[in-house]
């Protein structure tokens, strides 16, 4: 961008708006291609997203995703393909099981956050144009895993954001996935399948009807 | 631009030069068809100007004292007018493929302490807001360099040699004339509860409850409430809702490199009537700042002007630039 207010962190890559440099052009605003950048209508200069950096460099998933009910989102390293490691639950998503995928590929602009496309959206042109020719390969394997076909997919898919921790490392033992943060220590540890319990409807202890709920 | 703007009726009987203005005026504005009357009346003063010859040395004349915050003040009679013809620029990104005007008239005084520029163009669109997402800002700017044919003027200095620049901005002088121009300006039916507005002392809204930021209650006792402007937290002149003066000082290395300076002493003020701005940029002629060119009556230097027309979104390098080299001689006194 013109004065390079914008910048990318090298210790992991979270790129920012520089607040002292932007004069508020909104050269970037009107060109970037995922709506990322806004105009601050009171400060006069544009500011984005900061992908939470003060809690990532304490090893903490930015909020957006913690808050997150469907726990969409997940954050970590993601290697060159000749360096990525299998057992980093975002290598795996997207270099190994390839179900992460760039969103515009085409625009060659290299993103790094990567989407598993939307498994009801029938149109694959459609589908290929937003996240390239990987698409319905990325939810067929996707659809496996849910349907018990892939433990470690599933698995890893599991345990995002299953912790506040970043996990950098995982692993399927036992019918769990397992997960450890950069120092090491197992943050999270989840079954691949969720222990149900069935209540019958009439407590005769209380003698009472109860609905369940979950 | 609104109707309120423009719409002006003399109150008592004109004199001879105001009878002129209003006449013009009326050409620019009058009638059902305005917009093709204000085309016509704009191409009328810019072939007017183009008469007038294009020179490449601004004279800066010794007076008693320069009107630094004043476009319209008699000394000004007392400068030389020199036709500035203004160019593309298509050296750096943004660029403007064509100038918005063709050319500008400069003046410029001193009084052996400070130095001022007046700066006039023609621009039928009055634009000062910059609050909404597509709203641009009017601006003009002056660039000095040490030494005459300085090459740097052309890419507004090099890390050798810094280029000085007064940059005046609509948006600022809004800010200064009428109070910081918040966010109801541009939306007046928003509504938020606590996204810390900026207000000020005699703001006619009634907003009890809120204040400057700088005395916005602390979240948690451990951070300014400031932080909720970042641009405003970490002193962006951009975002300083308290401005004094509409020109900012500034030292470039280059494009893109323009950075504000510690020493805020620039002035000028700028003034919209019968569809041209008139401004004036003024600054002490010692350097106040590191780098910055300092001004010596009696010598010569290198200048350059621009022009932004916040009509055509014009910001950063997307600005009509002047086409020559500028030389700006300070009369001896």
């Amino acid at each position: 961008m013109p004065r390079t207010s914008i910048y990318k962190r090298p210790e992991d890559g979270i790129v920012l708006v520089d607040q002292e440099r932007c004069r508020g052009y909104r050269v970037c605003f009107e060109a970037c291609p995922y709506k990322k950048v806004f105009y601050n209508h009171v400060t006069r200069i544009s500011e984005k997203c900061l992908f939470c950096f003060p809690a990532v460099e304490q090893g903490i998933l930015p909020r957006c995703m913690r808050n997150c009910i469907g726990k969409i989102r997940t954050f970590g390293h993601v290697g060159t393909p000749e360096t990525a490691r299998e057992d980093n639950p975002v290598d795996f998503l997207v270099h190994f099981r390839k179900v992460g995928l760039p969103l515009y590929p085409q625009f060659g602009t290299e993103p790094n956050v990567y989407y598993v496309p939307p498994v009801h959206v029938s149109s694959e042109p459609f589908l290929k144009m937003m996240f390239g020719p990987g698409a319905p390969k990325a939810i067929e394997t996707y659809r496996n895993a849910m349907e018990g076909g892939d433990k470690e997919l599933l698995g890893v898919l599991l345990l995002n954001v299953s912790s506040d921790r970043i996990i950098s490392k995982f692993k399927i033992e036992n019918d769990q996935a397992i997960g450890w943060d950069d120092s090491g220590e197992e943050v999270a540890r989840v079954p691949l399948k969720e222990p149900t319990m069935v209540r019958p409807a009439y407590d005769g202890a209380l003698s009472a009807y109860r609905y369940n709920i979950t | 631009m609104t109707d309120s703007d423009t719409k002006v009726e003399p109150e008592a009987e004109p004199t001879a030069e105001e009878a002129s203005r209003i006449d013009r005026r009326k050409v620019l504005i009058g009638g059902a068809a305005g917009a093709a009357v204000v085309a016509a009346g704009a191409w009328a003063l810019t072939n007017d100007t183009k008469r007038k010859e294009v020179v490449t040395e601004v004279v800066a004349k010794r007076v008693d004292k320069v009107p630094i915050d004043d476009p319209d003040s008699s000394n000004w009679s007392k400068a030389s007018a020199a036709t500035i013809a203004l160019d593309v620029q298509n050296m750096a990104a943004p660029m403007k493929a064509k100038p918005f005007v063709p050319t500008v008239e400069v003046k410029s005084l001193h009084d052996g302490t400070s130095i001022a520029f007046r700066i006039e163009w023609v621009d039928t669109e009055r634009n000062e807001l910059t609050v909404p997402c597509d709203g641009f800002r009017d601006s003009c700017a002056v660039l000095l360099l040490p030494k005459t044919e300085n090459l740097g003027a052309r890419i507004m200095g090099t890390a050798a040699e810094p280029a000085t620049l007064l940059h005046w901005k609509a948006d600022w002088q809004l800010d200064v004339d009428k109070g910081f121009q918040d966010l109801e300006v541009a939306f007046p039916n928003t509504a938020f509860d606590y996204y810390p507005p900026i207000t000020q002392p005699g703001d006619p809204i009634e907003r009890p409850d809120v204040v400057i930021p700088d005395s916005y209650e602390a979240v948690e006792g451990k951070v300014p409430g400031t932080v909720w402007l970042p641009g405003y937290h970490v002193g962006n002149p951009i975002s300083n809702a308290k401005k004094t003066s509409s020109v900012e000082k500034l030292l470039a290395k280059g494009f893109g490199t323009a950075m504000t300076q510690a020493t805020q002493d620039a002035v000028g003020k700028g003034v919209w009537a019968d569809g041209s701005w008139k401004v004036v940029l003024a600054k002490p002629l010692a350097a106040s700042d590191d780098l910055e060119t300092a001004l010596t009556p009696g010598s010569t230097y290198s200048m350059a002007v621009a022009v932004w027309a916040g009509a055509e979104n014009d910001t950063g390098g997307r600005k009509s630039p002047g086409r020559d080299l500028l030389t700006l001689r300070l009369e001896r006194g």
